[in-house]
């Protein structure tokens, strides 16, 4: 009120005082007005901009939008994978999945935003952390570039040719478990029955252990799994009691088996050993009888599978088999489901005949039934099983699990660029399967087989790098490129746009025909393409590809092969085509196979010929110089295995395989699997198989 | 608005009071139009979700067409038949300890299978589960007072034809009604 003074005894305001005073007075109150209306404006706008700029609407819908999809995905039935692509943050975001709840926070900040979904209790807790990166670049290029060095694989080329697709994650769901993480499932868990099992000590419930072997001597025999498996169990497990060997069962000396009796007061009896049936190498049956207590013995046999079947455990088959023990044959060792005791008392019988001793990890599969059977009796809680290996057989562990899914792109970190020609062309991985010494034709293809399911897992589990005109040097794991100098200075320009390309070749005209250029061409793709992803994936071509998983079956190039390259399966742009053969004498899947331009040859025709005619380890000339391998007939769930793939026309209406690109367009690739052969041989060229090489198979192994 | 001093001789200090007393009325309005301002953009900026529907719709589905559901599971195959319910092996124990959310006062349910009614139809065919029975049971009398506010509660009823399982195996055509109550109240905290 410093306007205010004193006079006469009263106040009077200085400056309204008269005429002048009266419209001062009014300008001071209406400025007074703007004023707050000013402040009120601004207050509502920053109101408005907080709303606009705050994350709280984007965490809240987040994690109800999470919450909810994780329901569904513990709903859904099967083994199923789907993948999520949040809305976009302006910042890196931290997702973490715990005790049925999502939480979501901002990197580095406390501020958490929490949602509830549901888990099923047969399968393991979800607890799992995604950290969603961002790229700091404002325009496409600048992202472009910036994802090109430190970016997986799949942002890392998608961002050459458009903006980097944003970040994602994918849910995994088999019987056992939900996981970010593809390395720490296994496709073949199976889906358990809902029935209540629980026991509060399950401790101290006697678990009853059976052996049963094709012949008494067995018994006695330290090395076989099933007596080892048996004696871990009893020795390590108070509650776990051991039949006792050399007791005479009731099943007879005609199948050897030798059975005590099942103790009344047994919770459960698991039965190991030989069922006497004929199955497939490498398949994993699990008996059960067809009785009233059928469900909680499928649900523990379930279990066990799903406890047996780690991420890396490579097996072909598996399956829940209920017997009904009327109708089996009075020798057959099923009929051990007659002794039970007691109606209440579950069994199951594991049959781990169709393994060879040494694949059998007996440790491993110890641990697993202990495990199967906890959980079974209730124990909710368990630690995920990232990375342990419960497996029959055990391949030196894989890509590393466990530890947050980083969705997007790294922003930090970019690895230094190597300078040196050549790196390792295959990860440890991947050749963890491959035979340790020569294996002669059927064993070698017994062999391929697996490494061919193998492989195809850990390549499109990682996707495989796919490097056009790479080629694996003879008897290492090098790997280089043919030095297609047209070909490596578009890959580079298209991939590197803002890298000049080497000064001594000439990239206005793209004249590469001097050595010096071709050989500078060759060593700059080698470290920033080939170098860079070598640890990581699978440096080969379409034949190449196919090489190294002969060598990893048949353990030796040398042996079966005719191509003066060494390889059994050479192909591509060498323009040498070779079938595989035994020295030289005894050919298997000798023919390459082509596919033909003829007028008649119809649809119906191609059918018609692949009908017996193909084998499985043929290569199949897809395209020109493009070669796949075909998996069928070898109870693989594809058909197809294919090493960088092509592109099908989508007027085709083509049925694509369990699994798609990696990446689409050109350049690098993923593998992929198809399941329809005979659709894809025809929308591949609308053409007929023809042979490229005379020699009719002389042997047929599946 | 200025004031004529000829009109007021009770000098400049009822001049003042007049103009202070004329300023009141508009800092109402004023407060007022900002009072409005801010209604209108709340209106505009819904920064609420009510997903209360889609969760109760997502267990119903669950159930249904899900492992660990109501659907019947044939034990020899292993396989569940969505839409096939077995009412003997319905059970509530069984929905509680398979379907795990991380408190129980989020969601419970009840579902009921039957052929007609209790009187007109097979009563042997007739059950009632529940999914979290203790807090259904809580929660199911707020229901007849249909609070709107946090202390209130929410159901969202559904009804479906299905197959039903008698004991001997021979299958007949059902209803499944699902009732699905939730606290306006849950918040999601650890």
């Amino acid at each position: 009120m410093g306007f205010v003074r004193k006079k006469r005894g009263m106040l009077v305001l200085g400056p309204f005082r008269g005429k002048k005073a009266d419209i001062m007075h009014e300008i001071y109150f209406l400025m007074f007005q703007l004023i707050m209306v000013f402040v009120v404006a601004l207050a509502l706008f920053q109101y408005i901009n907080n709303v606009a700029t705050d994350l709280g609407f984007e965490k809240r819908f987040t994690s109800i939008d999470l919450g909810l999809l994780t329901t569904t995905i513990y709903y859904a039935p099967g083994t199923m994978k789907h993948t999520y692509i949040p809305i976009p943050f302006p910042v890196p975001m931290d997702f973490s999945f715990d005790n049925s709840l999502v939480d979501i926070k901002e990197r580095g900040k406390d501020l958490h935003m929490f949602y509830w979904f549901l888990s099923d209790t047969d399968l393991d807790p979800l607890s799992e952390d995604v950290q969603i990166q961002i790229s700091r670049g404002e325009d496409t290029a600048e992202r472009g570039t910036e994802q090109s060095k430190v970016g997986t694989m799949t942002t890392w080329f998608a961002s050459r040719k458009s903006p980097p697709p944003p970040p994602n994650f994918t849910y995994y769901k088999t019987g056992r478990q939900v996981s970010f993480d593809q390395n720490v499932t296994n496709p073949l868990q199976q889906v358990c029955p809902v029935v209540n099992t629980t026991v509060e000590e399950w401790s101290s419930e006697k678990i009853f252990l059976m052996k049963v072997l094709p012949s008494p001597q067995d018994y006695s025999n330290a090395e076989l799994p099933t007596n080892r498996i048996a004696q871990i169990l009893a020795a390590r497990y108070s509650n776990f009691e051991m039949s006792g060997t050399g007791t005479a069962g009731s099943l007879g000396s005609g199948s050897g088996s030798l059975i005590s009796a099942i103790p009344d007061d047994a919770k459960a009896v698991i039965v190991i050993g030989d069922a006497g049936e004929e199955r497939e190498p490498g398949s994993l049956i699990i008996y059960i009888p067809v009785d009233s207590n059928m469900m909680k013995e499928r649900k523990l046999a379930c279990f066990l599978i799903n406890d047996i079947l780690t991420a890396d455990t490579v097996i072909f088959y598996v399956q829940i088999m209920p017997i009904y023990v009327e109708a089996l044959d009075d020798d057959s060792p099923l009929r051990v489901f007659a002794e039970k005791s007691s109606p209440d008392q579950v069994m199951v019988f594991i049959d781990i005949s169709d393994f060879t001793d040494d694949q059998v990890d007996v440790e491993k599969v110890s641990e697993a039934v202990y495990r199967a059977l906890d959980r079974y009796h209730g124990a909710f809680n368990l630690p995920l099983i990232s990375g342990a290996t419960l497996s029959f057989t055990a391949p030196a562990a894989g890509a590393a699990a466990g530890g947050p899914v980083v969705a997007g792109p790294e922003v930090s970190g970019a690895p230094p660029e190597r300078l040196t020609g050549t790196g390792d062309s295959a990860p440890a991985r991947m050749f963890s399967v491959c035979s340790s010494g020569e294996l002669g034709l059927e064993q070698g293809m017994q062999k391929l087989k697996s490494v061919a399911q193998y492989w195809a897992e850990q390549s499109m589990a990682d996707g495989a790098v796919y490097v056009k005109g790479g080629i694996t040097v003879r008897g290492s794991l090098q790997c280089s490129n043919n030095g297609r100098p047209k070909w490596i200075m578009e890959t580079l320009k298209r991939y590197y746009p803002s890298d000049p390309l080497p000064s001594i070749c000439n990239p206005a005209t793209g004249d590469t025909q001097t050595a010096e250029c071709r050989e500078e061409l060759r060593r700059v793709y080698q470290t920033k393409v080939v170098d860079h992803f070598s640890g990581k994936y699978l440096c080969a071509d379409c034949a190449t590809y196919l090489a190294q998983m002969f060598r990893c079956a048949f353990g030796s190039l040398h042996k079966y092969t005719t191509h003066p390259l060494t390889m059994p399966v050479i192909a591509g742009t060498h323009g040498a085509i070779s079938g595989y053969s035994d020295e030289g004498d005894v050919r298997f899947n000798d023919a390459v196979w082509g596919v033909d331009k003829g007028e008649n040859c119809w649809d119906s025709v191609i059918v018609a010929q692949l009908g017996g005619r193909l084998q499985f380890g043929d290569v199949i000339e897809l395209i020109p110089n493009h070669y796949v391998l075909y998996t069928g007939g070898a109870g693989l769930s594809y058909e197809l295995l294919e090493m960088g793939g092509f592109a099908f026309p989508s007027s085709a209406g083509i049925t694509r395989g369990d699994y798609s690109f990696k990446i689409n367009g050109e350049g690098p690739r993923g593998v992929r699997t198809e399941n329809r052969a005979d659709i894809a041989l025809r929308a591949a060229r609308k053409g007929c198989l023809v042979r490229r090489a005379g020699n009719e198979p002389s042997r047929k192994v599946f | 608005m200025v004031v004529d001093k000829r009109q007021f001789a009770a000098g400049r200090k009822g001049i003042m009071s007049f103009n202070f007393l004329v300023m009141i009325p508009r800092i109402i309005f004023l407060v007022i139009m900002m009072i409005v301002c801010v209604i209108l953009i709340r209106m505009f900026l819904n920064n609420k979700f009510d997903v209360t529907d889609i969760q109760s719709e997502v267990l119903i589905d669950g159930m249904l067409y899900g492992a660990g559901g109501v659907g019947y599971l044939d034990p020899v195959t292993g396989r569940t038949y969505p839409e096939v319910i077995d009412p003997d092996q319905l059970n509530s124990y069984e929905l509680d300890n398979t379907l795990y959310y991380p408190a129980n006062n989020i969601i419970s349910a009840r579902i009921v299978v039957g052929k007609g009614t209790l009187l007109v139809g097979e009563p042997s065919l007739f059950r009632a589960v529940y999914y979290n029975k203790e807090w259904y049971d809580n929660w199911e009398p707020l229901l007849r007072w249909n609070i709107a506010g946090i202390g209130g509660v929410k159901d969202y009823t559904r009804e479906f034809p299905i197959i039903l399982r008698r004991p001997d195996g021979s299958l007949t055509s059902g209803e499944v009604h699902f009732q699905v109550i939730q606290p306006r109240s849950a918040r999601a905290q650890r």
